[in-house]
C-alpha cells in the first residue's frame, strides 16, 4: 500500500510524527542505508528553503555533451537557481546576483539567482545539467586540452543530500533543504 | 510567384528553441549572431506565452527604407534580402526594425561591427545560387532546392509555420476553426476552459501557509 | 512596436551585443534567456575569436564538395530523450554536412527540439574528445587505443587478482543501443560481477518497481502517438515542454482536437503548465497525498470504474480505506494544494475518459519514489484507464534508450529480460550463450551471502539461506561511491577498487561531498578509472576532488582514461576524421585483452574487432522470451526504419507497404520468432484486441492467490482468447491441464517439463505460436495492484 512519508530533510516538522520515514537498514543492496536517523534531526530553522531540480530544454543529463555544443551552449550560459521574490527579498538577493546555496550536509554551490514566481515561496529550483565548477571553483583547467565544454557551472547535485528509494535505491534529488545567501 | 511569410502560433509555441538551433545548424551562424530567437512574455507566470521571432520579411520593410546605401532588395518570393558587398554596417536597419532582426558579428560601435546579418528565409543571397560563396556569406538556399526554412520545418509542435502567405493563413485558419469547433463538441473552451479558474493558478506551497 | 525598438536600442548599446530580446524593453524582470546579456558577451566573444572557425571551414569544404560529391542520406534517431525523433543526416565525402527533417517519421514528423535540431554538431564538434587520453602527472596525454586498452586491462587484471571481480564497478549507459546494452551486461557477467548498472537506476527505477509490481511489466503502457486519442491528460512531476518537447506535438493535438483538458501538478509553474488548462501547485515530495486526495473525490462521488475494478483489479478496497484518510483539509495541510482545487483535476479525469497519466522524475526521485509510482497506477486503475487506447500510464523516460538498456539488463539486479538473478536465470542465459554455467560461476568470487528477508548480511548465517554472490544484487549506481566508502563490516566483499564507465559520466554520485561528512570512512586504497566517457569530462575535471576532498581513500589514482566511443549510427561518417570507436568494439577489444573474447562472442561474427550488430540482435532474440523481445529481428527492424512513412501517425500501424500490419518498431511484447510476424504490442494490457494482433492482459507474476482471494482476472480476457478468465504463469502442468501440451514439439516439451513459463518460456512461445492461427492469449492476466508478497514490494 503506497503511503506518504515525509522526506528525510523536511521543514514540516509538524508532519514527521504522523508520516515518518522508514527505519534505517543495516544492509540493503549490500549497503547500510539510513532513513529515520537523518529525519530525526531538525534542520528547518537553519535551512528553511526546499530545494528541487529539473531539466532545461537546451541540455541533457549532466550536460557535458550538450554544453560542448555551441548552438546549445549559447542559449544557457549560467547555472542558476529560481527563487521566489519573497525569499529573495528576505535574503536581500536581487535578480541576477551570485548566490550560495548551502546544503544541510555542508556543501555549497555558487550560482546566479533568477527571481521568479515560477516557484512558490519557500521552494527553490535548480537545473541539473551543469558541471565543471565545484563549490565556487572553476575547474576548466582540469579538462583535457580543447575538450572543455563551452559552458561550465556548479553541479546542482553537489548541494543535494543523502536519501535513497526504499525499493530501488534511487536517489532523492527532488526534495531537500537548503539555505540561500548572497555571495 | 509566392509571398513568403512566417507565422508563429502562440498556443503551440513552447519555447523549445529548436528553431534557433536549426537555424544555426543550417546556416552555420556564429556565436553571438541570432537570426532567430524566442521571446517569452509573462515568463513563469500564468498567461506565459512564447513566440519565435526573426526577420518577418515585411512587404514594406522599414530596414530597406532607412538603409543609406540601399543594400536591401525583395525577391520575387517576397523575401527581404541584402547584399553584404554593399552593406557598410551602419546599424540604421537595426534601429528601424521592429523585431530586432538585424544582427552584427562583432561587438563595438556601429560601423566597426561588421556587415549586417539576418534571417534570409533560407533563400541565400546575391551570389550564385547554391555556391560555396553564397553559403559562406548568407547561409543555405533551401528555397532554391524547393525546401522551406529549416526552423519552421523542424518546429517541435508545428507552431512556427513558413510558406506562402495564403497557405500559412489557411493552415492557421483551420487550426482556429478546429479549436473553436471543439468548444461546441465538448463544452469546454480551448483557451478559457472551465478548469482555468483564475484562483487555480495562484496555488501555494504548504510552507508558506 | 516603436517602444520596443527604442528599448532594444538602449539594451543593446549598453551591452554592445547583438540585438536583445525585445521583451526586455517592456520593463519586466529578467527572464531565463536574458542571462545571455550578462555573461554572453564574454563567452560569445571568446567563441567568436577562437572557436567557430573550424566548424565554418568544415562546412565550407562540405559546401564545395557538394558540387562534386553526392550526398548520402543516413537515417538515424536523436539521442536526447525517449521520444526518439527520426533524423535524416546528409553525409558528403564522409562529413555530416546537413540535417534534414524526417517528415515521414511517425514519432516526430520532422520536428525537433533545440537539442535534436543541433545534433549534427556533436558529430564534428570541436570540443569533442577525439582520441584516448591518459592522465600522467596531472596532464592529459594522447595515447593509442592499444596502449590504452593494454594499460586498462592490465590494471583490471591486477585488481581482479588482488580483490576479486566484485571490486570492479561497471557503469553502462542508456545511450547504448539495445545490442550494446545487452553486450555490456554480458560483459559484466563474464567479468564475474553484478556490480553493473546504468542511468535507469537514477531516473525511472522506481517506476519500473511500481509499475511492474502493479500490472506485470515495467514499461510505459501506451505511446506518445496514442495520446492523440486521450480525452484528458494529467501530468505530475513532468515537464515535457522542456524535457520531451516533441511530445507536446501529440499532447497539444489531443488538447486541440479532443478538447482534452491538460492538467499539470507540480511544485513549479513549468513551461508545460503554461499550456495547461489547470495547474495545481504542491509541495515537493507530496505526490502520494495529492493522488489520494484526488481519489478521495473519485470514490466519494462514485466516479470509479466499478466493473473494471471488479474484473481486473485486486486490492482496491484497501486503497479506498487508505484514501479515506486523506480528507481535503489534510491534503491541503500536507501538500499545500488548496482544498477547493483538488477535486477539479479528479473530475476532469473522471469526466473525460480515456485519460492518460504522465509522470517523470519529479515523482520518481524520492525516498518514497516507489510509493508514488504505485499511487499513480492506482489512480489510473480506479478510473479504468489502463489497457485502453488513449489511456495508460505514459511514463516519459529521459534518454533515448532507458527502456532498452533496462530491458536488456544493464542493472545490478537482473539479467537481460528481467530474468532476475537466480540459478535458473543464469542457466537460461548460459544456454543462450552456449556456455557452461559452471564456467560462468567460476568467473565470480567464490563467496555466498546469507539472506535475511530482503537483506544480505554477510557470510556467517545459516547455511541453507546462503546465496552465491552471483545470485545477489550488486551495488546500484546511485551508490557506487559507497562501494568505496561505506563500512563493509556487514558485507565484506564489496569494496569497490575501480570503476569503468562506458557511455556515461556521473555527476550525481560523485558530486555529493555531503556524504563524506556523514559517514565517509577511510578504506584500503583502490583505484578509480574511467573506461570510456563520451563527454565524461565532469568527472575528470573533478579528479583532484575525487582523490583529495572526497575519495580521500582512493589515493592511487594512477590512471584515468578518457575515451570517446560512438553510439549513434549516423556518426559512423565521422569515424575516419577522429579516432573514435563504437562502444561494442571497445567492449570486444577489452574482452580480448582480458581473455574471454571467445566466450563473449561465441556465436557473434566479429570483423576488425567489431561484433556484428545483427548477430547480437539475433542472439538476444533467442533469449528474451519473458517480455517478448523475440520477434524483432534485425531484418524486420531495418524494414521499419526504411519505411517510416507507411506507419500511421496515430495508431503507429503500417497500412500496406512491406511492413503491413506491424506496429512501428514492434513494441514488446513481440511474441514468437520473427517468422511468425507478431506485429508488436502498441498498448499494453489492451484486452479488446487478440494477443496475436497486439493485445495483452495483465501479467500474473505475483502468484495467483493472496489472503485467500484470487488474484486472477474475473471475466476479463483478450479478444479471441480460449480462456475466459485470468490465468497464472504457464508451467508444464498448466499446459497439460489446459490440453495445450500437445501443441508443443517434443524438444519444447523436454525443455518445458518441470519449469515455469518465466525461466525458459518455450510454453509462452508455443502458446503464442498457436495463437497466430487460432488466437489464444499467451500471457496471464490480472491486476493485483497492491504490493503482493514479492520481496521487492517494499512498502509495508
Amino acid at each position: 500500500m503506497p503511503v506518504h512519508r515525509e522526506p528525510l530533510y523536511t521543514n514540516r516538522r509538524d508532519l514527521v510524527e504522523k508520516y515518518p520515514t522508514y527505519e534505517d537498514r543495516k544492509s540493503f543492496w549490500r549497503l547500510p542505508t539510513r532513513y529515520g536517523s537523518i529525519q530525526a534531526k531538525d534542520y528547518s530553522q537553519e535551512f528553511p528553503i526546499i530545494l528541487t531540480s529539473g531539466r532545461l530544454v537546451e541540455y541533457e543529463g549532466g550536460g557535458d555533451e550538450t554544453r560542448s555544443n555551441p548552438w546549445l551552449a549559447e542559449l544557457q550560459q549560467d547555472m542558476f537557481v529560481e527563487i521566489h521574490p519573497r525569499d529573495a527579498n528576505n535574503a536581500g538577493i536581487k535578480d541576477g546576483e551570485d548566490v550560495w546555496i548551502e546544503s544541510t550536509e555542508g556543501a555549497r554551490i555558487k550560482v546566479k539567482s533568477l527571481v521568479t514566481r515560477r516557484v512558490a515561496a519557500g521552494v527553490a529550483f535548480t537545473p541539473f545539467h551543469f558541471g565543471g565548477h565545484f563549490q565556487g571553483n572553476d575547474l576548466r583547467s582540469k579538462y583535457p586540452a580543447g575538450a572543455d565544454p563551452f559552458v561550465l557551472g556548479e553541479a546542482c547535485n553537489t548541494a543535494f543530500t543523502y536519501g535513497y528509494d526504499s525499493v530501488t535505491q534511487m536517489q532523492e534529488t527532488k526534495c531537500t533543504l537548503c539555505r540561500i545567501i548572497k555571495a | 510567384m509566392a509571398n513568403m511569410k512566417f507565422y508563429c502560433d502562440a498556443e503551440r509555441c513552447i519555447e523549445c528553441n529548436a528553431c534557433v538551433t536549426a537555424c544555426k545548424n543550417e546556416n552555420e551562424v556564429p556565436w553571438g549572431v541570432n537570426r532567430r530567437r524566442v521571446v517569452t512574455i509573462k515568463d513563469g507566470e500564468p498567461g506565459e506565452r512564447s513566440l519565435s521571432v526573426a526577420c518577418m520579411h515585411c512587404a514594406d520593410a522599414p530596414c530597406a527604407a532607412v538603409c543609406p546605401v540601399d543594400c536591401f532588395y525583395t525577391t520575387e518570393d517576397g523575401v527581404v534580402l541584402h547584399d553584404k558587398d554593399i552593406c557598410i554596417g551602419c546599424g540604421y536597419c537595426f534601429y528601424a526594425c521592429p523585431f530586432g532582426a538585424p544582427q552584427f558579428p562583432k561587438a563595438g560601435a556601429f560601423a566597426s561591427r561588421g556587415k549586417m546579418d539576418k534571417c534570409t528565409f533560407c533563400a541565400g543571397g546575391p551570389k550564385e545560387t547554391g555556391s560555396a560563396e553564397e553559403h559562406r556569406m548568407y547561409g543555405s538556399n533551401r528555397l532554391a532546392e524547393g525546401k522551406l526554412p529549416l526552423c519552421a520545418e523542424m518546429c517541435s509542435t508545428k507552431a512556427l509555420i513558413a510558406g506562402d502567405a495564403d497557405v500559412v493563413s489557411d493552415i492557421y485558419r483551420r487550426r482556429v476553426v478546429n479549436r473553436g469547433a471543439s468548444v461546441l463538441d465538448w463544452g469546454v473552451n480551448y483557451d478559457k476552459a472551465s478548469l482555468r479558474a483564475p484562483q487555480s493558478v495562484k496555488g501555494k506551497a504548504s510552507s508558506d501557509g | 512596436m516603436k517602444l520596443k525598438k527604442i528599448s532594444n536600442q538602449v539594451g543593446s548599446a549598453a551591452s554592445a551585443e547583438a540585438p536583445q530580446n525585445p521583451a526586455v524593453g517592456t520593463g519586466r524582470k529578467l527572464s531565463r534567456r536574458d542571462f545571455l546579456r550578462h555573461s554572453g558577451i564574454l563567452a560569445g566573444g571568446g567563441a567568436l575569436a577562437t572557436g567557430l572557425a573550424p566548424g565554418m571551414m568544415r562546412r565550407a569544404t562540405a559546401a564545395e564538395s557538394a558540387q562534386t560529391g553526392t550526398a548520402k542520406e543516413i537515417r538515424t534517431i536523436c539521442t536526447h530523450c525517449s521520444v526518439g525523433c527520426g533524423i535524416i543526416a546528409e553525409v558528403r565525402n564522409g562529413v555530416w554536412t546537413g540535417q534534414e527533417p524526417a517528415f515521414d517519421h511517425p514519432f516526430n514528423l520532422g520536428a525537433h527540439c533545440a537539442k535534436g535540431a543541433a545534433v549534427r554538431e556533436h558529430g564534428h564538434g570541436e570540443r569533442r574528445l577525439k582520441y584516448p587520453t591518459k592522465l600522467v602527472n596531472g596532464k592529459w596525454q594522447k595515447v593509442s587505443w592499444d596502449q590504452a586498452l593494454d594499460d586498462i586491462s592490465g590494471q583490471l587484471a591486477k585488481i581482479r587478482e588482488q580483490s576479486g571481480p566484485d571490486s570492479v564497478y561497471w557503469l553502462g549507459s542508456a545511450k547504448f543501443n539495445n545490442e550494446q546494452a545487452y553486450l555490456y551486461r554480458k560483459f559484466a557477467a563474464m567479468w564475474g560481477t553484478n556490480n553493473v548498472d546504468h542511468q535507469a537506476r537514477i531516473c525511472h527505477s522506481t517506476t519500473v518497481a511500481g509499475v511492474a509490481n502493479t500490472w506485470g511489466y515495467g514499461a510505459m503502457t501506451n505511446s506518445y502517438n496514442d495520446i492523440h486519442k486521450s480525452r484528458a491528460i494529467l501530468l505530475i512531476g513532468s515537464n515535457p515542454a522542456e524535457a520531451h518537447p516533441v511530445s507536446l506535438q501529440h499532447i497539444l493535438k489531443a488538447k486541440e482536437e479532443n478538447n482534452a483538458p491538460v492538467i499539470v501538478i507540480d511544485p513549479r509553474f513549468t513551461r508545460t503548465a503554461a499550456h495547461a488548462n489547470h495547474f495545481l501547485r504542491i509541495r515537493p515530495g507530496t505526490d502520494v497525498p495529492i493522488i489520494w486526495g484526488m481519489m478521495y473525490h473519485i470514490f466519494k462521488n462514485g466516479w470509479e470504474d466499478k466493473e473494471y475494478i471488479r474484473q481486473r483489479v485486486y486490492g482496491m478496497e484497501e486503497v479506498k480505506a487508505e484514501v479515506a484518510k486523506w480528507t481535503p483539509d489534510e491534503v491541503e495541510r500536507v501538500t499545500g494544494g488548496p482544498e477547493n482545487q483538488v477535486d477539479a483535476p479528479a473530475k476532469a479525469m473522471a469526466d473525460n475518459r480515456p485519460g492518460t497519466f504522465i509522470w517523470c522524475m519529479g515523482g520518481t526521485q524520492h525516498t518514497i519514489g516507489n510509493n508514488n509510482t504505485r499511487a499513480y497506477c492506482a489512480f489510473q486503475l480506479a478510473l479504468g484507464n489502463i489497457g485502453v487506447s488513449g489511456g495508460g500510464a505514459n511514463i516519459f523516460r529521459g534518454h533515448d534508450n532507458v527502456q532498452g538498456a533496462t530491458d536488456l539488463g544493464v542493472l545490478a539486479d537482473t539479467l537481460p529480460g528481467y530474468y532476475g538473478l537466480a540459478p535458473g536465470s543464469w542457466g537460461h542465459w548460459a544456454g543462450v550463450w552456449d556456455l557452461d554455467p559452471a564456467w560462468l560461476k567460476s568467473r565470480f568470487d567464490d563467496v555466498s551471502y546469507d539472506k535475511d528477508g530482503k537483506e544480505y548480511i554477510g557470510e556467517h548465517g545459516e547455511k541453507d539461506k546462503a546465496q552465491h554472490v552471483m545470485n545477489t544484487k550488486g551495488i546500484p549506481v546511485s551508490r557506487w561511491i559507497d562501494g568505496v566508502l561505506e563500512d563493509k563490516v556487514l558485507s565484506p566483499n564489496v569494496t569497490t577498487c575501480a570503476r569503468c564507465s562506458c557511455g556515461a559520466r556521473t555527476q550525481l554520485a560523485d558530486a555529493w561531498p555531503g556524504n563524506e561528512k556523514g559517514h565517509g570512512k577511510a578504506r584500503p586504497a583502490g583505484r578509480c578509472r574511467s573506461l570510456s566517457d563520451r563527454f565524461g569530462r565532469h568527472a575528470r575535471s573533478h579528479r583532484r576532488r575525487l582523490s583529495a576532498a572526497r575519495m580521500h581513500a582512493v589515493r592511487d589514482l594512477r590512471i584515468c582514461y578518457c575515451i570517446e566511443p560512438l553510439t549513434a549510427m549516423a556518426r559512423q561518417s565521422d569515424r575516419t576524421a577522429v579516432r573514435i570507436l563504437p562502444d561494442h568494439t571497445i567492449m570486444y577489444k577489452l574482452a580480448k585483452k582480458l581473455g574471454f573474447a571467445d566466450e563473449f562472442t561465441k556465436h557473434i561474427a566479429v570483423t576488425n574487432d567489431e561484433p556484428l550488430i545483427e548477430d547480437i540482435t539475433r542472439e538476444f532474440n533467442r533469449g528474451m522470451w519473458t517480455i517478448g523481445y523475440t520477434g524483432q529481428s534485425p531484418e524486420r527492424m531495418k524494414l521499419h526504419q526504411q519505411n517510416w512513412g507507411t506507419f500511421d501517425y496515430t495508431s503507429l500501424k503500417a497500412e500496406g507497404g512491406p511492413a503491413d500490419g506491424d506496429f512501428y518498431g514492434m513494441p514488446w511484447p513481440c511474441w514468437g520468432t520473427a517468422e511468425m510476424k507478431h506485429p508488436g504490442t502498441p498498448n499494453l494490457y489492451d484486452t479488446s484486441v487478440p494477443v496475436a494482433e497486439g493485445g495483452l492482459t495483465f501479467r500474473a507474476r505475483f502468484g495467483v492467490e493472496r489472503n485467500g482471494v484470487s488474484l486472477l482476472a474475473d471475466g476479463s480476457y483478450s479478444a479471441g482468447s480460449e480462456i475466459k478468465d485470468g490465468y497464472p504463469e504457464f508451467t508444464a502442468d498448466l499446459l497439460k491441464k489446459l490440453g495445450w501440451w500437445d501443441d508443443l514439439t517434443d524438444a519444447e516439451k523436454q525443455a518445458a517439463e518441470g519449469k515455469t513459463g518465466r525461466t525458459t518460456c518455450p510454453a509462452a512461445s508455443s502458446a503464442s505460436q498457436s495463437s497466430m492461427v487460432a488466437p489464444r492469449s499467451a500471457m496471464p492476466r490480472h491486476a493485483p495492484w497492491s504490493g503482493p508478497s514479492r520481496p521487492r514490494a517494499g512498502a509495508p
